[in-house]
């Protein structure tokens, strides 16, 4: 009985996260928001297009908007390379595929490992976009909030 | 036997449906091992019907059997039984339905009906004799029901109180229900129960045509009964095959009312007196309520959305696997008239589905009746509101998209379009002003117009209103009536000074027509001074799926309706020239037309920009029409229109000319222009 309540317990603080890198950093996002991860395919260009938009995909009838984060997050854009690859987010009921350099690893990490980012550091503009940091192995994965690299009231 | 099939097919569905709906009745009963006299009844008037049914098919054992059966429950129903009888009686009735059912069953796979109900003949006589010898127990509280609930059976109707309502009733039958007249009988069995005095129109049920009349006219039933009217409703809609009834209580020496029936009654009693006395009710409650029957079930919204969205889909692939299909130089005559056959079925199935969704627009219309009524009563104005087209069908997501626009328009109309009575007066109009609400089709359209008798639009106050908020750039004389009229859909604009309750907030046409644009409608209206307005609401029957030409911008595909094409030519390169501000115009027919480079307008990359490599293409759109201009022509399709994502309008500065998108059938996405947009 105890047991159980442990795990359940348990099972509530440790979240699985997708570990992605986009220029130098490692980046974590709720593999429960991830639908799938599909290869870099050409793109239907969108009228009056901002930079980071990339365009739109037709994902098997649903039409997905694509947004590369180098851009979104202010790195220098790059050429993709084979390892480039799209991430297809849930929002809410839509999708949007977002462009990373790799996708690295799955990783469990428990709520107790997470710090807050805004006591961690301050200004920069990608700041905005880290809700938690954890410390992995000695590396810095950033816990991307997707609401607000998004624009998006949750 | 000499019957039509079809009627073959009524009997048997109706025998099994009243044999259903007895068994039912009876497993309940016997859990408690009686009947009660609802129950009672419903045994009754089940073989009843199965009798009447059976006797006109010739099936002769059946209808004797129900009859028997009929007899036995009159005299339940009129002496009750003793406790210990009703065991029997449920195994007699169950073995009765047993043999009813089986004789069904041969029927309906063309056997012949060869059962024997002698024996259960025989126990019905036996068992009705051991009723009738045994010492009635419960029956007081029975015989006092019967009193009032009189056995049916043929009896004679009764001598009329005097003093009892008497109702019309109108029953209709479905279309090709057939044996109407018997369907009428078991109508007017059933109100025989309950009262005291009836007739038909026709008079003889029996009668050779009468089936015919009935199924021309509907049938008239007139009862007077001292029941309830809710009570008589409840009998009348229990009637199988019912497509519609009304029940409207009516004077006993209305002409209308049979001859019959009106002599017994006028017999000794004062006529003027009560025709007097009920004089001043009837005005109020003429209708007591009108129902239509029909075999309707509720179905989830979002259930007929995923039917839609699928429907749609298999449009798409339909044209994927039609437009892939690779032969080489082989022939493929039998794919071709396959996949046509494909294509019309498919048709169907869209029209189908898009009709399933189809409600009327009458409860919409209804609505604003409530509405004039509250404004013109405010307003001190006396306003009739005419409505014409209840009945026109459209899809449920316009319902509900309509329903503001129309509020809208029609407080305009009884604020600012209707004058007060005086004001009419002078201008030699009835005092009386009149809204006239009108829904009907065209082919693929659904057109709404609002019209009033009032004072029209002014063309110079609009104009005057125009020049101070810095709304047009022409001089007056430029601009043509549409145009004028047109500029009071902008942002903002409002010709009335003051701020009423119900309406002149300057928010108002323009979130009309963006209502409007959002269920891909258009909204135009007509205006002469003194004479009144019209709006005129053009709505889309499909929402979704629409027919469109292809035509790509650089690497961009978009979609343009048809509807909204006018012409697609080459350019002539001495017909387009500039205006003094440097904006292209085109001429074409004698016509100048604004012309609006696509390429710089959705600002793509590499599009063509030579004039003679492209191609224009005259669009016609609410207020205005113009030229595009765009790389090249791709064909027609038929496209489901789908939404665009709600996050593309953080990844693009401006979506303007963008009504949705469209996957094709090669997996290609297209974008749809709005041409009310660009």
């Amino acid at each position: 009985m105890d047991e159980a309540i442990e795990m359940i317990q348990g099972s509530e603080e440790i979240q699985e996260y997708l570990i992605f890198s986009v220029d130098s950093i490692e980046f974590g996002i709720d593999i429960g928001r991830v639908k799938e991860i599909i290869k870099i395919q050409p793109f239907s260009a969108v009228p009056n297009a901002l930079g980071y938009c990339k365009g739109i995909i037709n994902l098997r009838g649903t039409i997905v908007p694509v947004v590369d984060m180098r851009i979104k997050l202010g790195f220098p854009e790059t050429e993709y390379n084979e390892r480039a690859c799209i991430i297809v987010i849930m929002l809410g009921a839509e999708l949007i595929g977002i462009i990373v350099d790799a996708v690295r690893d799955v990783i469990h990490i428990s709520e107790k490992d997470l710090l807050d980012a805004a006591s961690l550091y301050d200004g920069g503009e990608r700041k905005k976009y880290t809700s938690k940091i954890a410390v992995i192995d000695g590396k810095i994965k950033q816990i991307l909030d997707v609401f607000s690299v998004f624009e998006i009231e949750e | 036997m000499n019957v039509d099939e079809s009627m073959l097919e009524v009997y048997i569905y109706e025998t099994q449906q009243l044999l259903e709906s007895l068994e039912d009745t009876l497993l309940r009963g016997e859990n408690e091992k009686r009947l009660d006299s609802d129950d009672i009844n419903e045994v009754f008037r089940v073989m009843h019907t199965i009798k009447g049914a059976s006797a006109m098919m010739e099936f002769e054992n059946m209808s004797k059997l129900a009859h028997s059966l009929e007899d036995m429950f009159s005299f339940i129903r009129e002496f009750g039984a003793p406790q210990s009888e009703w065991p029997n009686i449920f195994d007699l009735v169950f073995a009765a339905v047993a043999f009813f059912n089986n004789e069904v069953a041969k029927l309906q796979s063309k056997a012949p009906m060869d059962g024997d109900a002698s024996g259960i003949f025989e126990r019905i006589a036996v068992q009705l004799e051991r009723l009738k010898n045994a010492p009635s127990e419960d029956v007081p509280s029975k015989a006092n029901e019967s009193a009032q609930v009189k056995g049916a059976g043929n009896i004679a109707p009764e001598t009329p109180r005097s003093d009892a309502p008497c109702y019309k009733i109108k029953v209709v039958f479905q279309e090709n229900s057939q044996m109407e007249n018997l369907r009428a009988f078991g109508v007017v069995q059933s109100l025989k129960n309950v009262s005291l005095c009836t007739a038909t129109v026709p008079a003889d049920l029996n009668a050779e045509n009468a089936a015919q009349e009935i199924v021309r006219n509907g049938c008239l039933i007139f009862i007077q009964t001292n029941e309830n009217p809710d009570r008589i409703k409840e009998i009348v809609e229990g009637t199988l095959f019912l497509k519609s009834y009304s029940v409207v209580p009516i004077e006993i020496d209305d002409e209308e009312v049979p001859e019959t029936m009106r002599r017994k009654k006028d017999n000794g009693h004062d006529e003027s007196a009560q025709s007097k006395a009920s004089n001043g009710q009837t005005s109020d409650n003429t209708i007591v309520e009108t129902v239509s029957k029909q075999n309707f079930i509720s179905v989830n919204v979002n259930k007929l959305d995923t039917l839609l969205n699928i429907v749609g889909e298999i449009v798409t692939a339909q044209s994927m696997v039609i437009n892939n299909a690779d032969f080489g130089d082989a022939p493929h005559d039998s794919f071709d008239s396959a996949a046509q056959q494909l294509h019309a079925l498919i048709n169907e199935l869209q029209d189908i589905v898009m009709n399933i969704r189809m409600i009327p627009v009458s409860t919409l219309f209804q609505k604003m009746r409530r509405l004039v009524r509250d404004m013109a009563k405010k307003f001190d104005k006396d306003i009739d509101l005419e409505l014409i087209g209840e009945e026109t069908e459209v899809d449920k997501n316009v319902i509900d998209y309509l329903s503001d626009p129309l509020l809208h328009i029609i407080r305009n109309s009884v604020d600012h379009g209707i004058e007060d009575r005086e004001t009419r007066k002078k201008a030699g109009k009835p005092p009386r002003g009149k809204i006239t609400l009108e829904a009907h089709t065209t082919g693929s359209d659904v057109i709404v117009t609002i019209s009033d008798d009032g004072k029209g639009l002014q063309r110079d106050k609009i104009l005057k209103k125009a020049h101070e908020k810095g709304l047009i750039s022409k001089t007056d004389e430029e601009m043509t009536d549409k145009e004028v009229f047109s500029l009071i859909f902008l942002p903002g604009f409002s010709t009335k000074d003051e701020v009423t309750e119900f309406s002149g907030r300057g928010v108002g046409m323009d979130v009309v027509r963006k209502n409007i644009s959002l269920i891909g409608g258009s909204i135009s209206l007509e205006s002469e001074p003194g004479k009144g307005t019209t709006h005129i609401i053009r709505i889309p029957l499909t929402l979704t799926i629409i027919d469109g030409m292809k035509f790509n911008v650089g690497a961009m595909n978009f979609i343009v309706p048809t509807v909204s094409v006018r012409s697609a030519i080459q350019p002539d390169l001495n017909s387009i020239f500039k205006d003094p501000d440097g904006n292209e115009m085109v001429l074409l027919q004698e016509n100048c037309y604004p012309l609006l480079r696509l390429n710089q307008f959705f600002n793509v990359e590499g599009g063509v920009t030579e004039l003679s490599e492209g191609m224009i293409m005259l669009i016609t759109s609410e207020e205005k029409d113009f030229c595009i201009f765009f790389d090249h022509l791709d064909g027609e399709y038929q496209v489901v229109v789908k939404s665009l994502p709600s996050y593309l309008k953080h990844c693009s500065s401006s979506l303007d000319g963008i009504g949705g998108c469209a996957i094709l059938g090669d997996g290609s996405i297209n974008l749809i222009i709005d041409v009310n947009s660009l």
